[in-house]
């Protein structure tokens, strides 16, 4: 994504954003399939992600990544999907307060070794993670795992600040290791 | 790869899904740029206007039913001797743009308001396909890998090059979603249709002023399978030919007048200073129609290509051709019209070329036009467009020559060059 230019993005060069398009295809259909009931749903919503890309282009302030700035529409259209279904909505509303009150100082080597559990996990524990995971710790552990975002991107994503990213994260890898466990 | 990279390779797109994401978006993005007016316009024609086509096709009905019995124009042959030049644009700039209104004879429902050829699509097999973009009731979606998508309805044109010349150009029918690549186009190239199309417009027609170009235009595009022969006079190059022209059967009054042949040697004069074309003559060759005619031009106050020239050129013979089926008295001498050349629409079906002279005099060059036949004669006006607004001559014998360029040849028993026309 860094080679992309923004300028050209945004004054509607069709080349720039069949680039970003071809970039970032897989990794926003990786956000819904894994939020939505069916893979055709997920195609649906894909394709009006880069559509309402190809016409807010011009909205994008470059105040985030365009990465980011492109699954913030992701996410928006996701909360308007579960607002359609009666679905909870809860992977959206993180309470940082909450979060950082109860949050442990967080060590990076203790993280990296929760890390490594999950890398190390197999599919069926993968799975049972995934199913198990409260909808916050799913979304964040998705967002960084699968959807290879970097803490800065998620934390703009989320709204919420460098830290307590690093807390989420932590939490989130800790309850994967206790699902393993179990 | 550990199982957290595997899980990301299972929920990834399949190469299925992508073209459906890609297509898909492509719908999508077309729909959005598609102003609203133009969305009602598809939905008026698709319903209520389409109901009136349809009501005024049972009304009349039979009259619907004698139209079809005319023998149509292949849309593949006037469309390719219309554009025929696309090689040398291919040629010179490796894309083509071109923007045409083509209409649907017998469908009035059914218009492109605009073709635009956009790519040249190369595949491994060394053949290329152009790709037609036609907006307005239809479109065809280029997609990225060389396919040719539908986007609403099944018409298609699809110019077909082999090996640098054009060798097909058809209508296709497909389903909307189909995907068409270069290898399957000779398969559906098979359903060729019946329709006629009339081209009004043709704003890109190249220049043919190089000696080379003009022995190469006529002998890779125009006249593949006739023997071109190109002989070196003092100062003049001359390029001949001979070939047999069919007058089409056309209908007048209902009457199915039958095809004849014609066999005619055509002459191109060209200087070997200024490699400018000079004059063309036509000679007929069938015994009982031994005229001859001949264009000069006037280099002075035009340049006229070879193109240029067989809009003078195509007129005449047509004009000789229709002559031969409706007779009247000829006179005989030698005449010279010089003046103005302007092209008038008349009514949605057909044009007329003029020439007027500088006292004000105004002859057509060319006569009405029939209905049933207006596809024909159509494409020669097209190309004398390009050279409305210039000063022209016409010379030759004055029995053939009045009746090509003073109307209305065919109505009229006897005509006289001092007609004119208001």
């Amino acid at each position: 994504m860094e080679d992309i230019d923004i300028t050209k993005f945004i004054s509607g060069n069709h080349k720039t954003y069949e680039k970003v398009y071809q970039l970032l295809r897989d990794n926003i259909f990786i956000y819904f399939v894994t939020r939505v009931d069916n893979r055709e749903t997920a195609l649906d919503l894909t394709a009006e992600v880069f559509l309402r890309v190809y016409k807010f282009k011009n909205n994008f302030e470059n105040k985030s990544s365009l990465k980011t700035w492109i699954f913030s529409i992701a996410q928006h259209l996701l909360i308007d999907f579960y607002r359609k279904n009666a679905r909870e909505k809860e992977i959206f509303t993180t309470v940082e307060s909450e979060i950082l009150e109860a949050a442990p100082e967080v060590q990076s080597s203790q993280s990296q070794e929760d890390l490594l559990i999950l890398e190390q996990a197999n599919s069926a524990e993968l799975n049972q993670i995934l199913a198990n995971l409260t909808p916050r710790y799913k979304n964040f552990l998705i967002l960084k795992y699968l959807n290879n975002l970097n803490f800065e991107e998620i934390s703009d994503l989320l709204n919420i600040k460098l830290e307590t990213c690093h807390v989420l994260h932590h939490r989130a890898l800790q309850a994967a290791r206790k699902i393993i466990s179990h | 790869m550990n199982n957290l990279e595997q899980l990301k390779q299972n929920l990834i797109l399949t190469k299925a899904e992508t073209k459906q994401l890609d297509r898909k978006l492509q719908l999508l993005i077309k729909k959005e740029t598609t102003p609203l007016w133009i969305n009602f316009f598809k939905y008026f024609t698709g319903s209520a206007f389409f109901a009136i086509i349809i009501f005024i096709g049972l009304f009349f009905g039979r009259n619907l039913g004698e139209k079809s019995t005319i023998t149509p124009v292949s849309a593949a042959e006037i469309i390719k001797n219309s554009i025929s030049s696309l090689q040398q644009l291919k040629d010179n700039k490796g894309i083509v743009k071109m923007t045409s209104d083509i209409k649907y004879k017998n469908d009035p429902n059914f218009n492109f308001q605009e073709i635009q050829t956009t790519e040249w699509l190369n595949n491994s097999e060394n053949k290329s396909v152009a790709e037609i973009r036609i907006t307005g009731k239809d479109a065809v979606i280029n997609q990225p890998d060389g396919t040719i998508v539908t986007r609403h309805s099944n018409n298609a044109i699809i110019f077909d090059y082999y090996n640098g010349v054009i060798h097909d150009i058809e209508q296709i029918y497909y389903n909307p979603g189909e995907i068409l690549t270069a290898e399957s186009l000779g398969k559906l190239r098979l359903q060729n249709t019946t329709a006629a199309y009339t081209i009004s417009d043709y704003p890109d027609l190249p220049k043919y002023n190089k000696l080379e170009q003009i022995t190469k235009f006529y002998s890779e595009v125009m006249l593949p399978s006739n023997q071109l022969q190109l002989v070196s006079l003092e100062k003049q190059y001359q390029i001949s030919f001979e070939s047999v022209s069919i007058v089409r059967g056309i209908t007048i009054n209902k009457q199915f007048i039958q095809e004849i042949p014609i066999t005619y040697r055509y002459e191109l004069l060209i200087d070997k200073a200024t490699q400018l074309p000079i004059s063309e003559t036509i000679n007929s060759l069938n015994a009982d129609y031994p005229d001859q005619i001949t264009i000069n031009y006037n280099f002075e106050t035009v340049t006229l290509s070879t193109t240029e020239a067989a809009a003078l050129f195509e007129p005449v013979l047509r004009e000789y051709r229709e002559n031969l089926t409706n007779p009247f008295t000829i006179t005989t001498g030698e005449t010279k019209i010089s003046g103005t050349l302007s092209i008038e629409n008349y009514g949605e079906t057909y044009y007329k070329a003029f020439i007027t002279t500088t006292s004000g005099e105004k002859y057509a060059l060319i006569s009405n036009l029939l209905t049933t036949d207006y596809l024909f004669t159509e494409i020669p006006t097209l190309q004398a467009r390009f050279y409305q607004g210039k000063t022209v001559t016409v010379s030759g014998k004055l029995g053939k020559l009045q009746r090509a360029i003073i109307e209305p040849v065919i109505l009229v028993n006897s005509i006289s060059l001092d007609s004119k026309i208001n």
